[in-house]
Formats: structure tokens, sequence, C-alpha cells
């Protein structure tokens, strides 16, 4: 996917994009600048909701502690959705489609049926309390409300996410070349250290971006599973609106957020570049 | 390069429970020989050439190497370089890491791996090409660097699976030459697979010559030419004219229904055996009129068609229910003309007695 040359855009694909288009413009970029102009209007003109912003202690922790979570949650995907979409892309029978139809069914799970069923599952009452409890443990751990059961349930909800960028590369990975590096003299442990991982790292890369930058937003499950004391920006942002009422500091919150992701995002552009690296062949 | 022998002792392979993709295959390989698996897509090349790699476990006989027993050696210890059609260079490393890649994995020092795999890019004429990426190189400097770098780690054995199927037809008969350059210096076992019959005339040494899963002829190019064992090696290798006769008084005479009595060298045949009569078709001779005096190794035809391949004709003659194929140099053939009533004959050294099967 070589980006080098720009293609000429004809009349008929803008006609045919009219729609989006105008659908975003209207639902999108509008409410954006609107939250734009609020951060700098709200509750008087000027940066004073920025300024207080970067003087808060609280926020800077949410901040970081987002962050944190997000890559907790972005290495844990990773580390448990690697073999899956291995086993996935490599293996001939059912096995394959059987996983990836799983995967799709927790695709088409809504998130908040994922986030209850957690809260029953952690819950003071749930299995897992009292299995530990079971080997000891008493009282029972508390493990709902904290930063552990959001982080198990954000990993959880985001494993498909990073399953499906990894398939999509691996199952591109000509198996020949494993042969090939076989025949060379490489052990298993080589091949896949020299040969599979590179070429895998592509979807590596998809899958790390699309999952850090969707958790550095996610609600739902910090909010319900997550510990009000360490919270994500996502509810302090919530917390703002609602409680506080203060519109323009919750704006220039979101605007803060806003930046993270599209700088991170522009991180990722760059290594976009990767196959063009490999002569576009994978 | 020291050359080393390989032999297969009844080489089977099945998947699932019936279908044997390699039926009892036993094959002697001579140190420094250019073999060709020549053979219908389907017949077991490929899964025999991938059990020698080791990529396919055998369901039954031995695979030996200088007389090592190598049938339950993993492929990477086995030591021998496997050129894939599609080239399988790996797209992330430089053409000269590629080439490489087989010494590091052997553990050979950064400096000795530069001066080798320049070594093996020179041999096959892509010296200069090491900073270069796989993916851009030309389909025929693809396939160079793939033998380098099945070269470069001094294999017992070389395959190569259709390595020139991707080709058009011009680089085909380059990449060709350049091969048997390339085998002639380096004298290691090589083991070609195709199913281009002019291909394994060419380049091999020998030929065997695969049909569903068993090798039905192992021969030089020209014993599997002009003496092929089964009606399927001569059908397979080569233009052929295929004659269902009997022998009728004794074992000289055969008789083939539509066309009279043949004269044939005498053999091994007794009367009342059934035989396939091989001529090829460059063997008959063509010349307009009729014939005479009716000797048995001639008949009349009538010309039916006649397609020119500039070099030579390709002239189908009708005698009665039957057709002969006959090759006639372009210039003897100036005068035919479909309709026209001609007389084919031949020697009796041209024909080739197969036992019926
Ligand atoms: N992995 C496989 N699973 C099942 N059948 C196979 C497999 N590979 C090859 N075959 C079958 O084995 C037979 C021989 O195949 P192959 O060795 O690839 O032939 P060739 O290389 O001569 O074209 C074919 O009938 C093919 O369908
Ligand atoms: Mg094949």
């Amino acid at each position: 996917m070589t980006m080098s040359r720009k293609p000429r855009i004809k009349t008929g694909p803008i006609l045919l994009g009219l729609p989006a288009g105008l659908f975003l413009l209207a639902f999108f970029l509008v409410p954006l600048g609107y939250v734009t102009v609020l951060s700098f209007s709200d509750p008087s003109w000027g940066i004073a909701n920025y300024r207080e912003l970067f003087n808060s202690r609280l926020f800077l922790m949410t901040l970081g502690n987002t962050f944190w979570m997000a890559a907790v949650v972005t290495g844990l995907s990773l580390l448990l959705a690697y073999p899956l979409a291995y086993v996935a892309a490599t293996s001939k029978g059912t096995l394959g489609k059987t996983i990836l139809m799983i995967v799709a069914l927790s695709f088409w799970t809504s998130y908040l049926v994922r986030t209850y069923a957690w809260m029953v599952i952690l819950g003071v009452q749930g299995p897992i309390p009292a299995l530990v409890a079971l080997f000891g443990h008493s009282p029972p751990p508390r493990l709902l409300f904290t930063s552990f059961a959001a982080t198990l349930g954000m990993t959880h909800g985001l494993i498909p996410f990073m399953t499906m960028a990894l398939f999509a590369v691996m199952k591109r990975i000509d198996p020949k070349l494993m042969d090939a590096a076989g025949s060379l003299g490489a052990r298993p442990w080589r091949v896949f250290w020299h040969i599979y991982l590179p070429l895998s790292a592509p979807g590596i890369i998809n899958g790390i971006t699309l999952v850090f930058i969707t958790c550095l937003g996610f609600y739902v499950m910090p909010v319900l599973l997550g510990s009000p004391r360490e919270q994500t920006i996502a509810g302090l942002i919530g917390d703002r609106m609602e409680q506080i009422l203060d519109f323009g500091g919750a704006a220039a919150m979101s605007l803060v957020l806003l930046a993270a992701s599209l700088g991170l995002f522009s991180v990722y552009s760059r290594y976009f570049g990767m196959d063009r690296l490999w002569g576009g062949r994978i | 390069m020291p050359a080393r022998s390989l032999s297969l002792r009844n080489l089977v392979k099945h998947y699932g429970a019936l279908q044997r993709a390699v039926d009892d295959v036993s094959l002697d390989v001579a140190p420094g020989e250019f073999i060709t698996f020549l053979g219908p897509s389907g017949s077991g090349k490929t899964t025999t050439l991938m059990m020698i790699a080791g990529f396919q476990e055998p369901s039954g006989g031995s695979i030996n190497v200088d007389g090592r027993a190598i049938g339950h050696v993993p492929p990477y210890e086995r030591n021998i370089g496997v050129v894939f059609q599609n080239y399988a260079l790996f797209p992330h490393m430089s053409v000269a890491n590629n080439v490489a890649f087989p010494l590091k994995m052997r553990g050979e020092a950064k400096k000795e791996r530069q001066v080798k795999s320049l070594e093996a890019l020179a041999r096959v004429g892509l010296g200069g090409f090491g900073d270069r990426y796989p993916g851009e190189l030309s389909g025929g400097q693809q396939q160079r660097v793939a033998l380098a770098r099945a070269l470069v780690f001094q294999p017992d054995l070389i395959l190569l699976d259709e390595p020139l199927g991707a080709l058009d037809k011009n680089l085909r008969e380059h990449m060709q030459i350049e091969l048997k350059r390339i085998h002639r210096e380096v004298g290691v076992t090589m083991i070609y697979v195709t199913h281009d019959q002019t291909e394994a005339m060419t380049m091999s040494d020998r030929i065997a010559v695969f049909n569903s899963g068993k090798i039905e002829q192992v021969g030089t190019p020209l014993e599997v030419y002009f003496r092929p064992r089964t009606r399927f090696a001569a059908s397979f290798v080569g233009d052929s004219n295929l004659i269902d006769a009997e022998f009728a008084k004794d074992d000289r005479t055969v008789r083939v229904p539509g066309f009279g009595e043949f004269t044939v060298n005498p053999g091994h045949s007794k009367r009342g055996d059934r035989v396939n009569l091989l001529i090829r078709p460059e063997m008959i001779r063509l010349r307009p009129g009729k014939s005479q005096n009716p000797s048995t190794n001639a008949c009349d035809v009538t010309v039916e068609s006649i397609v020119n391949y500039g070099d030579n004709l390709l002239v189908i003659g009708r005698a009665g229910e039957r057709s002969l194929r006959i090759r006639v140099p372009s210039l003897d053939g100036k005068s035919l003309r479909e309709g026209m009533p001609c007389v084919a004959e031949w020697d009796q050294d041209s024909i080739h007695v197969m036992a019926e099967r």
C-alpha cells in the first residue's frame, strides 16, 4: 500500500462521497468546532481552562493513569491475541475458522453486556472471589471497582480488535517462507524470530495503535468496573459535565485527549512506510 | 563442492486413507548428477521432493544421502538446498541478507558471510545487487537469488521445484542454460522438477518419468525418447504415434488393424502378444503418390491437415479409420496440399515395441 502518488480524483467519486461528507460535516466537524470554541470561551474567553488543567494534579495524574492503563491493556491484548491470531492464520482445518467465529461473536456482543458480565463475575458474590476465598484468602479480595477489573474488562473487550489486526497481516505471510527458512538451517524458534515476527510486525503496529487509541477514550468499562480513585480521562470528562456542569473544562480535557490521540496517530502514519521499505511485498 | 548420492527406497506418502500421492518410489541418484522428475500435474513430483527436503513425513520407505538415513531428520539438519517455484525469498531482508541467512543460521562470522554471499551472488550473475530488496527485482533475478541462497552453504543436494515455471519463454531458455552452467561449475547433485518435457530433455543427465505417484521409467533423455518403457512415457515425452498391434505369425511381424502388417526388429515377443508400437512423427517420410509394390513398412495416406511450425510441418495423414502424425522439414513439404494422396514410409528400426500394460 504505497501512498507515494496521489490518485487523480474525478467528480464521480466526489458525488458518491457527498452524503457521507455532509453527514460528517453536520454531526462531527460542527460539534467538534463547537467543543473547541467552548473550551476557549466557557465561562470566559481565553486559555484559562487549559491553564487550569495543566495546573491540576488530579488531571495530570488521571492523564498519566489513562496512558498507563492503555499501555498495559495494549500489552496484554498483544500477548494474548498474538498466539490466537497465529493459530487462526496458520491452521488448515476447522480450528482457524472456529477461532475467527468466536472472535467475531465477541465483536457482536455489546460492551455493556460484557461489562455487566464482568461485574457479575468479579462482584463480591461472584465466582472469582469465591474461588480465591477457597484457597484461604479471607475475607475475599475486592476485585470489582479496581483498576485491575477495568484493565481486565478492557483487555477482554479489545482482544478481538488486536486479533483481527494481526490476523489480517499474518494471513498474507507465505507459509513457504517458513519452509524455506527451515531448509536453510533455521530451527523453529529462529524461523519465528527472524522471519515470522518481522513479517507480522505491520500487524503488531496496526493492532497496538488501534487498541491504544481506543483505550485512551474508553468510557463504559473504566467507569463501571474501575476504581473511582484512579479514574481515566473519559471518566473525568463525564464527571466534569454531569457533576460540576463545567462544560468549558470538559471541552478542554476532550481536546487534550484528542491531541494526544492525533499525536500517536501521526507516529503510526510514519510507521506505515514500513511495507514500502520492503518493496511493497509481504 | 563434495557431491553426494541420494537413494530412495519404496517411498510412500498417503494423504487420508485411500489416496497415494507417492506410491512406492525407488530411485538411485549418482553424486553430481542432474536428474529431472518429469510428469503431469498431480503425479507426485512435489510430494516426493518435499519428503526429500523434510517438509513432509514419508508414510513409508527410506531416504538416504550417501548411505545415511535422513527420513526422520528435521529439515534444518538436512543440509539440503531448496529452490521454490515462487522463489520464497524473505521480503524484509536485502538480497545479501537473504543469501547470507543460511550462513548466519550456521553461526558463521559476519566477515565470512559477506565474502561467501558476494561470491554466490557473483556466480549467479547478480554481483552488485546485494543491497536491493527482493521486491525490487524481476522474476528471473529473484530466481537467481533463490539459487544463490541454496548454493551458498554447500548443500549435499539442491532440489528445484518447477523453478522456471513463472518465467516467460525467452527468459526460461536463458535460465536453463545458466542453471546447467552453474551445475557444471559447482558439481552439486541436483534434483529438478518440471512438467515441461522439452526442459527435461535439454537439461537432464537422467529423467524419472512420474505418473500417478509412480516412476514409470528412469533413463537418459535419449533412452526415454527412443525407448520408452510404457505407453504413458512415450506419449508424455515428445510427439508420438502410438499404435496397438498384435504379433501375427513370428517375432518380427505385427498386424495392425486398418494398416496391414509391419515388420519390426525381433525382440522377446511371440505370436499372439498384444503390444503398443511407437513411431516418432519425424521418423516417417512422406512423398506424394501411391505405393507401387505394397511393402510392409509403408502405407497410403491422404493429407488431412498441415500445421506450419516454421522449421517443420506437422502433417496429419489419414488412412481409413486411423491417422498418423508426420513431421516433415518445411522445405521438403512445400508441395504438399490438403487432400493429396501420399505414401508414408519408415525404417524397421524406427518402430519401438512396448509390451501392452
Ligand atoms: N497437502 C495435501 N493434502 C492432500 N492431498 C495432497 C496434498 N498435497 C498434494 N496432494 C495430492 O497428492 C497428489 C500429488 O501431488 P503433487 O506431489 O503436488 O504433484 P505434482 O507436484 O506432480 O503436481 C495430487 O493428487 C495432490 O492432489
Ligand atoms: Mg508440483
